[in-house]
C-alpha cells in the first residue's frame, strides 16, 4: 500500500457538493446504525446512574453469567486456536486429498444459521437424541449443560482463526520451513521456531475475532443453554431474560459491557492492522 | 564427498520431472545442472537435498544410499532461489540456526556458536551487518547471508538452486566469482542450478545438460561447449542460427558453399547446421566458398560489431570485432560471408 496517491486521481474528483452528499449519507448511516444504537446502550444502562448500574452487573446472575461466558470463550478459544493452526498448516503447506472438501467444511459455520447449529447438538446429544440414552445411562449431561454451550460455542467460532491463517500462511510458501529442514531442524522445531513467529501477528488478530465472537453468540448457545438462570446463562441469554421481564437498566448493563469488549476488540484490531498491516495485508480487507 | 545417482526418477502425476538420470558428481567438485525451465534439474537438485524424494533410482553420498532418508542425515546445505532467510530473525540468527537446532551431543555451547557465525559472516563479508534484518539487506545481502546460513552446519555437500537468478548483472558477476573463491578455499562438493549457460560455463568445472528429465551431455565447460552431443546441447549452449544443410563429401554444404564440421559428422544427406555468431566472417567479394548476405541492422556493441544479416530470407546472426572491421557497413549493404566451421547433426 503505497500512501501516495498519483496526482492524475485530482482529475477525478466529483463536483464538491457531490462529495459532501455522499459523506454525509455515509457518516449518517454509520452514525444512525451503529453510533446511535451504542449511545442508546449506554444511556439506557445509566439512566438511574451508577449505583444501579453496577448492582445489576454484580447481581448473582448475573455475576454468573459473565463467569460463565468467560468460562466457555477460555475452553473454545484455545481449542480452536490449536484447531485453526493445525488446520491452516496442513491447508497451507501440504497437498493432499480431500484438502477442498476440508477447506469447504471450515467454512460451515459461516454459512449455517447458528440456531441450525445449535440444534444439531439438541438432536444428538438431547434427552431424545441420537446418544441420548447412552449419555443418561453414563450420568452426562451435555445439551442445557455447560458442555453444550462450549461445543455450539467452538461449532461457531471454529472458522476465525483458520480463516485467518490460510491466506497469510499460503502467501509466505514453504521457503522457510524447507530451510530450516535442510538445516536439520525436525518438524516441532520448525513449526515453533519458523513457522510459528511469521504467523504470530495474524494469529492473534483471529484470537480476537474469535474471542469476541464466542463471548457474545447468541443464536446456538440459546438453543442448547435451558436458559437456567444462574447456571446455564450466558451474558448475551442473561440480557434476553433481563429484557423480556422489562428490567431495562439491569439488561442494558450486561449489554454494556458486551459492547464494552466490542470496542476494546475493535481497538485492539485497529492497532494490530496499524502496526503489522503487511502481515496482515492478504486477509484484512476481509473483515 | 562424491555423490552417484543412478537411474533417479521422479514423476508427478503423470509427468516424469526426472526420467532415469544417472550422474556421478566427484568429491570437491563444482557441478552445474545447467538446463531449460522445465528440464527437471531443480527436481534433481531437491532430490539430493533431501526435499523430495525419487519413485525409482538410488542416490548415493559418499558411498551410503542417501534416497531414502532426512534431509538432517545428509548433511547438505541447501541456497534457496529466493533465499528463503528467516523474516524474523537476524542476519546472526538465522546462520546460526543449524547450530542452535543440531542434534549433536554435546549441544554446541553459545560461546562456540558466536565464534563459528562471526566467522563465517567474516568469510561473506556481512559481519557489520550481523544485527539486521533480512527485509533491510539487498539481494546480494541475502544470498550471501543464505550461504553462510548453509554453510554453517559444515555440510557434506552444497546445493544451490539459482543462485543467482534474482539479482543484477553486476552483482551477479561478483557473486560468481566469489563463489568461486569459497569454494576453492573450502573444496566442498558443490551443485548448483541454472538456466544460465554463460553461468554454467564460467563457474563449474563440469556441466550436466538436462532436457526433459534427462541428460543430453555431461563433460567441462570446453568439452560441452566445443563439442555439444545433441542439436539440444548445441542450440541451448548458444548455438547460434540454424540452417539447412547437406552432409556431402565430409563437410555440410550450405547454399552451395562447404563449411568444415566440428563435431562428429552425421551421415550423408539433409541436415541441420548450427553457426555460432563469432563463426562468420566477413570476406572478399566473389571469393570460392563464401555466401551472399544482406545486411539488416548493425549494432555497436562494446568492442563488437553485431549484425543482422539477410541470407535467402533467413535471419543470421554474426559478431565481429568492432575495431577489426575496417570496410564501412550500411544496412541494406550486399556483403560476401565466410562460415569457419559448424555443428551439424541429422535432421
Amino acid at each position: 500500500m503505497s500512501g501516495h496517491a498519483p496526482k492524475s486521481r485530482v482529475t477525478l474528483a466529483e463536483p464538491g457538493w457531490v462529495k459532501a452528499l455522499i459523506m454525509l449519507a455515509g457518516l449518517g448511516f454509520l452514525g444512525f446504525f451503529i453510533l446511535l444504537p451504542l449511545a442508546a446502550v449506554f444511556t439506557e444502562a445509566l439512566r438511574r446512574g451508577f449505583g444501579p448500574y453496577f448492582e445489576a452487573l454484580v447481581e448473582p446472575d448475573a455475576l454468573a453469567a459473565i463467569k460463565l461466558t468467560l468460562l466457555v470463550a477460555v475452553i473454545a478459544v484455545p481449542v480452536n486456536v490449536v484447531f485453526g493452526v493445525s488446520a491452516a498448516w496442513a491447508i497451507a503447506k501440504h497437498k493432499f486429498p480431500g484438502k477442498s472438501l476440508l477447506l469447504t467444511l471450515i467454512d460451515l459455520p459461516f454459512s449455517v444459521s447458528p440456531v441450525i447449529s445449535g440444534l444439531v447438538y439438541v438432536l444428538l446429544f438431547g434427552a431424545h437424541g441420537l446418544m441420548g440414552p447412552f449419555l443418561r445411562e453414563h450420568g452426562v449431561q451435555i445439551v442445557f449443560a455447560v458442555p453444550g454451550l462450549v461445543l455450539a460455542t467452538m461449532f461457531i467460532t471454529f472458522p476465525f482463526v483458520a480463516r485467518e491463517l490460510i491466506p497469510l500462511m499460503q502467501a509466505q510458501g514453504v521457503d522457510e520451513e524447507e530451510a530450516a529442514i535442510t538445516l536439520g531442524a525436525s518438524g516441532w522445531q520448525t513449526f515453533r521456531r519458523v513457522t510459528l513467529p511469521n504467523i504470530r501477528w495474524g494469529l492473534l488478530y483471529g484470537v480476537l475475532l474469535c474471542n469476541a465472537r464466542a463471548m457474545g453468540e447468541f443464536g446456538a448457545v440459546s438453543v442448547v443453554s435451558g436458559h437456567i438462570r444462574g447456571e446455564t446463562n450466558t451474558m448475551p441469554l442473561h440480557v434476553e431474560i433481563l429484557y423480556n421481564e422489562y428490567n431495562f437498566v439491569a439488561a442494558f448493563a450486561v449489554a454494556s459491557l458486551l459492547a464494552i469488549l466490542a470496542l476494546v476488540t475493535l481497538v485492539a484490531k485497529s492497532l494490530l492492522e496499524w502496526r503489522h498491516g503487511a502481515e496482515l495485508a492478504a486477509t484484512a480487507r476481509r473483515h | 564427498m562424491s555423490i552417484n545417482i543412478k537411474n533417479l526418477t521422479k514423476r508427478f502425476g503423470g509427468f516424469a520431472a526426472v526420467d532415469g538420470i544417472d550422474l556421478d558428481i566427484q568429491s570437491g567438485e563444482l557441478m552445474a545442472l545447467l538446463g531449460p525451465s522445465g528440464s527437471g534439474k531443480t527436481t534433481l537438485l531437491r532430490m539430493i537435498g533431501g526435499l523430495d524424494f525419487a519413485d525409482e533410482g538410488t542416490l548415493l553420498i559418499e558411498g551410503e544410499d542417501a534416497t531414502v532418508s532426512e534431509p538432517h542425515a545428509r548433511r547438505v546445505g541447501f541456497v534457496f532461489q529466493h533465499y528463503a532467510l528467516f523474516r524474523h530473525m537476524s542476519v546472526f540468527e538465522n546462520v546460526a540456526f543449524g547450530l542452535r537446532v543440531s542434534r549433536r551431543k554435546p549441544k554446541i555451547s553459545d560461546a562456540d556458536i558466536r565464534t563459528r557465525v562471526m566467522n563465517l559472516l567474516e568469510l561473506v563479508q556481512l559481519a557489520p551487518l550481523s544485527g539486521r534484518y533480512p527485509n533491510q539487506l539487498s539481494g546480494g545481502q541475502r544470498q550471501r547471508v543464505a550461504l553462510a546460513r548453509a554453510l554453517a552446519t559444515e555440510p557434506r555437500v552444497l546445493l544451490l538452486d539459482e543462485p543467482f537468478g534474482a539479482l543484477d548483472a553486476k552483482v551477479r558477476k561478483e557473486l560468481r566469482r566469489w563463489l568461486r573463491d569459497i569454494h576453492k578455499g573450502m573444496g566442498v562438493t558443490t551443485v548448483f542450478v541454472t538456466h544460465d549457460q554463460e553461468e554454467a560455463l564460467e563457474l563449474a568445472d563440469r556441466v550436466a545438460i538436462l532436457n526433459k528429465g534427462r541428460i543430453e551431455q555431461v563433460g567441462t565447460p570446453a568439452e560441452v561447449y566445443d563439442n555439444p552431443a545433441s542439436a539440444f546441447v548445441c542450440d541451448f549452449l548458444g548455438g547460434g542460427t540454424r540452417l539447412d544443410c547437406v552432409v556431402a563429401d565430409g563437410a555440410a554444404v550450405i547454399a552451395g558453399a562447404r563449411v568444415p564440421v566440428v563435431n562428429q559428422l552425421p551421415p550423408p544427406g539433409p541436415a541441420t547446421a548450427y553457426i555460432r555468431a563469432h563463426d562468420i566472417d566477413l570476406a572478399e567479394a566473389g571469393e570460392a566458398g563464401t555466401l551472399s548476405a544482406t545486411i539488416r541492422l548493425i549494432q555497436p556493441v562494446g568492442p563488437q560489431l553485431r549484425l543482422d544479416l539477410n541470407l535467402d530470407g533467413k535471419v543470421v546472426e554474426a559478431v565481429l570485432d568492432r575495431h577489426a572491421t575496417t570496410t564501412p557497413l550500411t544496412p541494406g549493404q550486399t556483403v560476401s560471408l565466410r562460415l569457419r566451421r559448424a555443428n551439424v547433426y541429422a535432421g
